[in-house]
């Protein structure tokens, strides 16, 4: 699942967040998006006509 | 020669956010547990290395508003996390020493402690982890 930061405090807002790289450093991820500071990447729908 | 630190410019950063603009104290305890090897026939006590029991204690200013301290701190208790902490908030180095603790426990928080006519202030306590110290 990637994420997007969502909050000044954590760092550029909109940048791809690495969560697996800052779960191995010990960061709480969950912690992270219960206090809106990351969102879920939205998935882009691919269109083939 | 002996120098005073003034600090006022520290970094903390609390599960990599960094909540450096609503924190007034901070302090790191570094410290291994004493176990007692004293035996017959020594004449004073001795002591050796046990378990390292680290411990962080901040007080942050409590705000409520989107992503600051209260929805920042809320989802931690009851988990560990990272915290790291810098003298200062330049680069870090030699004289700017770096401390990660790793793996810290936050037992409780209060969401509400406030008095009448003073600013609502958090006391939070992370207990054990993993200090790392850097110096680049």
């Amino acid at each position: 699942m990637a994420f997007k930061i969502a909050s000044e405090r954590l760092g550029v807002i909109g940048d791809v967040f690495d969560a697996e790289a800052a779960e191995a450093d010990g960061v709480n991820v969950p912690a992270l998006i219960a206090g809106g500071h990351l969102v879920e990447e939205s998935k882009k729908k691919k269109t083939e006509d | 020669m002996a120098t005073s630190t003034y600090l006022s410019n520290p970094s903390v950063t609390i599960n990599s956010v960094d909540l450096t603009d609503q924190c007034s104290s901070a302090t790191i305890t570094y410290m291994a547990e004493s176990l007692e090897s004293t035996a017959f026939g020594d004449t004073s006590r001795k002591f050796t290395s046990g378990l390292y029991n680290n411990e962080v204690t901040v007080t942050l200013y409590q705000s409520y508003a989107a992503t600051e301290t209260e929805a920042t701190i809320y989802a931690l208790v009851g988990t560990t996390t990272t915290l790291v902490l810098k003298p200062s908030s330049s680069a870090v180095s030699a004289t700017n020493p770096s401390y990660t603790l790793t793996g810290a426990y936050l037992e409780s928080h209060t969401p509400i402690a406030a008095s009448l006519g003073e600013l609502s202030t958090v006391s939070l306590t992370f207990k054990g982890g993993t200090l790392a110290k850097a110096t680049s």
